[in-house]
């Protein structure tokens, strides 16, 4: 068994934070990834390293969940400075490096820049790009959003076709690569990646293509033991850059995919031999001072839930928990407000956003998350809190004051309702179609004629006129592309949150919550008037209407908090 | 009576009409982007009333050829659909027509109005239903955004443009619009009606602005004031935006143009019209206008053609030019005449050539159900075609399927066909065809999401990288390079969409065909022929093996030498 792998953020001075994978023990060994992937995808090279090192993969600012603090990108130079602020922030002089793709190309500008900070340096996918001007032209596709959904369908396009020309844009039979296509689901998760990026995920990679050039690799002098990787797409770039000639400090590791962590491995202890180097210290906290919204794990049942939020402000801490196909970035806006007044967190319940799954998926009920949610909140010290719940995150704070009275103070609960059991069945029915990922992406343009239906009909997929709902702007690309970045996070599963929203026992339930609770929703929710029959089956409760804004509904909660 | 389509040559193109009815003649313009598919009801009408109706497809829309020269550039907003005139005066020349009534929708009443003010001589009366009056700043507003680009892109996300556009112009007025003010009070449109309105948006292509975006400038009072011919102006109902018809009356409308104010049905709407025009054109006693051959039989270049047979029309290109036995091409199950045109271009002016769109598939009538979609349902419909051209003896040329088709039609009628070409062989074993059926044909069918349309493209661009196209594994591995540029795989896409599930049936009739006895039994010379890097390229050798008794050959990377190949065994 490979040591355990933890999650964290180093926050930089000015609030912006790194995200990063690790794991094991001994001296520290950095990690980087291809982009425009995150350290996710380098968890095979963690677990073959974690023995010998304390591995520490991080996610490239402006890649993953890290925040891009990039502000010079030209050559990776600014990249090679974020891991050198990366190194200072975990208390790292020295380090092993291992870079694969673009990782390899920032690896190498940083072993120029900062030679003195590597012990040595682990090069894979790498090569010389010098003189290949089939590459660029067309690699890099504008995936900003747009109203008709098909920036989507672009970014899948690259993605699979990465299985099958490289250049992924070539249409050449020399540029074919010899092997299978990608699965749908391994597609999904790499047009995850590049949403996460977003429009800008070209703009390390970019460089890192730039840079791939013998005249720069060579003026690497650390000890460099280069995978030469018979297996990758890459080999006759790599072989080029043999080719060309290497100085005496390179040491090329003939090796396939599947030998290759074995060789670099082995190739690392010869090195260091006899001699001992010190470990990092264990890692800080994940947030720090700072009036920014910060990303923060809570560890539950072995896992690790993203949170959003903000420490800095006094008195009991607000909870915000989301939608069933969402994540705290879609709650994120209501809780701002009070950032250094009182500790804010939005959570991403498991599944969702970018928490670990671990809901028992047979099991998925509001019960069920509330458990998991209060072992979360009980893990990070918080004992008492007011809770936000939005559409399904109610019954999960309703669920939360059941089964830990003490915990919860308040509930706010925005978009609840009791679905009766016709309403019921047609919701079940209809609303959650299947976006699991299929081989030609059409379950982008399903997720995202959904999301966009969702501001235009009540419920969506009543396309008639007595489904029209008078929205201020049908058609917001920014939040239906949120939205449905986020669905496709979640995948599948959405449809068994949902179904637990509408299938909670709502009559029953709301009227025996013990704590003070709010009902509240803005006049545009197409569910508004279920805010009226809350209060005729549950009269203890108050209710209360919202401004349009989320970022304004502070102002009506806030006061129902205090009292 | 039934409406036809025809085409009427014009200098260097030809438009597409629909014609019916015999009297006076009446031209119907359509609205943007659409064709004369919209006049239909009009036409019918006017037929009924004891007039000709004659339904144009605007230059650069439905089938009519595109301007000649292209959209001409600087021209100002009053003359923007003045490009458009000239090829209407040549269609009133070629029909014989001096003088006729113009009535025109939209876009079309736009191109009435501009065409009898410039050409009074030839317009009897010019009617607009419906037209308006916008100020500028207004139009540019309405404009904005309203117009996306819709060049095919490699990754086929044009398509979701085109949807997104078709399927919200019944959800917003301008679709484009988001705000609650401009939503349309109505039942969204089902997939079949946004799938309608998006083939006629992708025959017109990205050029679909060229007739559409001028035409909201003309919309002005002081253009339709100037009008000197007897004009009248439909204030519909049921139209939704009432107000910009009332600007143009409230403009001020010399006394030669009648307000017509039906009640809000579209029968009304075009009663009305039609009303109008018994009362003061009918009794003019114009002549039917001539009925010109649709080709120049002459001309050394492929020409579009609608053929009447029983029951409707079939769509075919073809040169007539030349001396011997015309060669006629076949296409695969999927596709149209527009995939063969290419094995065809090197004949055209030697040999008489001929291109069928099969019953069902892409511009011809729907004559076969899907049920009825065989390969000798397909042999029998290409005779009837071929017998309507006067057409006794013929050399195949079949791509895929449309060899078995060849290999029907000359079993059907011993004798009459003389050679047939395989370019491409569709040979199968027992073994190979329950995974074709199961799985080459997935359904297409409208979705109200349009994601069928991500799964049409998905396929025609696998079928240029696998073989069969959802192997998409190592061993499904094409070779050579890939036909996978927007442009051609939205050709193929086109042409998909255009024959819908049915295509379901046409790859199964031939999938199904009995290929190894139709080539044994046949006593035509079969030529077997491909190319060697082709996925399809062991199946020459399949057939040579299953029947001794056909040629075979390897064709050569370009497809315009592949003539060579053919006139060799055209010579044997």
């Amino acid at each position: 068994m490979p040591a355990p792998i933890t999650k964290h953020f180093l926050p930089l001075a000015d609030g912006r934070q790194i995200h990063y994978r690790r794991a094991g023990s001994g001296p520290p060994l950095i990690i980087m990834h291809p982009s425009p992937n995150s350290s996710a995808s380098m968890i095979n090279a963690i677990n073959a390293f974690s023995d010998a090192f304390t591995c520490l993969a991080i996610d490239t600012p402006g890649y993953g969940i890290s925040d891009d603090f990039v502000d010079d990108p030209d050559m990776l130079w600014g990249y090679a400075d974020a891991l050198a602020k990366f190194l200072d922030g975990l208390g790292i002089e020295k380090s092993f490096v291992y870079g694969a793709a673009t990782g390899a190309q920032i690896g190498i500008q940083f072993a120029r820049k900062y030679p003195a900070r590597i012990h040595a340096f682990l090069l894979d996918g790498n090569g010389d790009f010098t003189g290949d001007l089939d590459i660029a032209p067309g690699y890099f596709q504008d995936v900003t959003p747009v109203r008709d959904g098909s920036h989507l369908i672009r970014i899948w396009d690259m993605c699979r076709q990465l299985g099958v020309f490289f250049p992924w844009q070539s249409m050449r039979g020399a540029d074919r690569v010899n092997t299978d296509v990608g699965s749908p689901e391994g597609i999904q998760r790499a047009v995850n990646d590049y949403l996460r990026a977003g429009p800008g995920y070209k703009k390390g990679y970019y460089e890192a293509m730039r840079v791939e050039k013998w005249e720069y690799t060579r003026q690497v002098t650390v000890p460099v033991f280069m995978a030469r990787n018979e297996s990758s797409v890459l080999f006759k770039y790599t072989q080029a850059l043999i080719d060309k000639g290497l100085p005496v400090n390179f040491t090329v590791l003939n090796c396939d995919s599947r030998t290759r962590y074995p060789m670099q491995l082995t190739a690392l202890k010869g090195w260091i031999g006899d001699r001992t180097f010190p470990a990092p210290k264990p890692s800080p906290a994940d947030t720090s001072a700072t009036s920014r919204m910060q990303n923060m794990y809570v560890k539950a049942r072995g896992g690790f839930l993203r949170a959003r939020a903000n420490l800095t402000g006094k008195g009991r801490p607000i909870v915000a928990l989301h939608d069933p196909a969402g994540s705290s970035l879609l709650v994120e806006p209501m809780l701002v407000p009070w950032i250094g007044k009182r500790p804010v967190i939005a959570l991403d319940l498991p599944g969702n956003g970018e928490s670990d799954n671990v809901i028992e998926p047979a099991n998925i009920t509001s019960a069920a998350y509330a458990a998991i949610v209060n072992d979360a909140l009980a893990g990070a010290g918080i004992d008492q809190s007011d809770v936000i719940g939005r559409y399904s995150g109610g019954p999960v704070a309703m669920e939360m004051s059941f089964a830990k009275p003490s915990l919860v103070k308040h509930l706010a609960l925005s978009g609840i309702g009791a679905y009766e059991a016709a309403e019921q069945k047609t919701l079940l029915d209809n609303y959650t179609p299947s976006v699991a990922p299929v081989w030609d992406g059409s379950h982008l343009a399903t997720a995202w004629a959904m999301m966009r239906d969702q501001g235009l009909y009540w419920p969506w997929f009543n396309r008639t006129r007595g489904g029209i709902v008078p929205s201020a702007n049908g058609i917001d690309v920014a939040t239906i592309h949120l939205r449905v970045t986020e669905l496709l996070k979640v995948g599948d599963q959405y449809q068994k949150a949902y179904a637990a929203m509408w299938t909670y026992p709502m009559r029953e339930r709301l009227p025996k919550v013990a704590a003070p609770t709010l009902v509240c929703m803005p006049a545009w929710d197409p569910i508004y008037a279920k805010m009226a029959e809350c209060k005729a089956f549950a009269p203890k409760v108050g209710t209360a209407d919202l401004p349009a804004k989320m970022a304004d509904w502070h102002a009506v909660i806030d006061p129902f908090f205090a009292t | 009576m039934t409406i036809k389509r025809l085409f009427v040559p014009i200098t260097g193109a030809q438009l597409m009409v629909r014609r019916v009815g015999e009297g006076p003649p009446v031209v119907l313009m359509h609205p943007s982007p659409q064709s004369s598919t919209f006049s239909i009801p009009m036409a019918n009408k006017l037929a009924a009333a004891g007039f000709t109706a004659i339904a144009v497809d605007t230059p650069g829309y439905g089938l009519s050829d595109p301007l000649v020269g292209g959209y001409p550039a600087g021209l100002d907003r009053d003359h923007g659909l003045d490009p458009f005139l000239p090829p209407l005066v040549q269609l009133l020349d070629s029909l014989g027509i001096a003088k006729a009534a113009f009535y025109g929708n939209a876009t079309g009443a736009e191109v009435a109005h501009i065409f009898a003010y410039n050409h009074p001589d030839r317009a009897a009366v010019a009617m607009m239903d419906t037209a308006g009056h916008n100020p500028d700043d207004e139009v540019d507003k309405i404009t904005a955004g309203y117009f996306p680009d819709v060049t095919p892109r490699r990754d086929g996300g044009h398509l979701l443009t085109y949807w997104d556009m078709c399927h919200f112009l019944g959800i917003y007025a301008p679709w484009q619009f988001t705000d609650h003010e401009h939503r349309l009070q109505v039942d969204a449109p089902n997939p079949e009606r946004t799938q309608r309105v998006m083939l006629e948006y992708m025959r017109a292509g990205p050029a679909y602005p060229t007739a559409y975006r001028p035409a909201f400038y003309t919309a002005k009072g002081h253009l339709i004031s100037r009008l000197k011919v007897p004009a009248t102006l439909t204030r519909w109902e049921g139209k939704p935006n009432l107000a910009e018809i009332d600007a143009l009356i409230a403009y001020g409308l010399p006394l030669n143009i009648t307000v017509l104010r039906p009640g809000p049905s579209m029968d009304q709407r075009f009663d009305a019209s039609v009303d109008y025009l018994v009362k003061n054109y009918l009794k003019t006693g114009t002549p039917a206008p001539k009925h010109p051959d649709q080709i120049d039989r002459t001309a050394a270049r492929l020409q579009k053609v609608f053929i009447d047979v029983p029951g409707g029309q079939v769509f075919a290109r073809v040169c007539m030019a030349g001396r011997g036995r015309p060669i006629l091409a076949l296409h695969d199950p999927a596709g149209s005449s527009r995939r063969v045109e290419s094995l065809l271009t090197p004949y055209v002016g030697d040999r008489p050539v001929i291109a069928l769109d099969h019953p069902s598939s892409g511009e011809s009538d729907k004559l076969l159900t899907r049920e009825q979609i065989s390969t000798e349902a397909y042999a029998k419909a290409s005779w009837v075609a071929l017998d309507s051209l006067g057409i006794k003896e013929i050399d195949i040329i079949g791509r895929y399927a449309g060899g078995q088709v060849g290999l029907e039609m000359a079993q059907q009628r011993q004798g009459a066909v003389k050679h047939i070409v395989h370019a491409g062989v569709q040979i199968f074993t027992d073994g190979e065809r329950p995974d074709l059926l199961a799985n080459y044909t997935p359904s297409i069918a409208p979705t109200w999401d349009g994601r069928h349309l991500m799964t049409a493209w998905g396929m025609m661009r696998d079928m240029a990288l696998f073989w069969p196209w959802y192997n998409r594994t190592k061993s499904g591995i094409v070779r050579r390079d890939a036909a996978i540029d927007g442009n051609t795989v939205h050709a193929r896409v086109e042409d998909l969409l255009k024959i819908g599930d049915a295509y379901q049936n046409a790859y199964a009739a031939s999938f199904n065909y009995p290929m190894a006895e139709r080539l044994k039994a046949s006593t035509t010379p079969n030529l077997m022929a491909d190319l060697p890097g082709a996925a399809s390229y062991s199946r020459v050798a399949m057939a040579k093996a299953a029947a001794p008794n056909v040629q075979t050959a390897d064709l050569p990377d370009d497809i315009r030498a592949w003539r060579g190949v053919f006139d060799k065994f055209f010579a044997s």
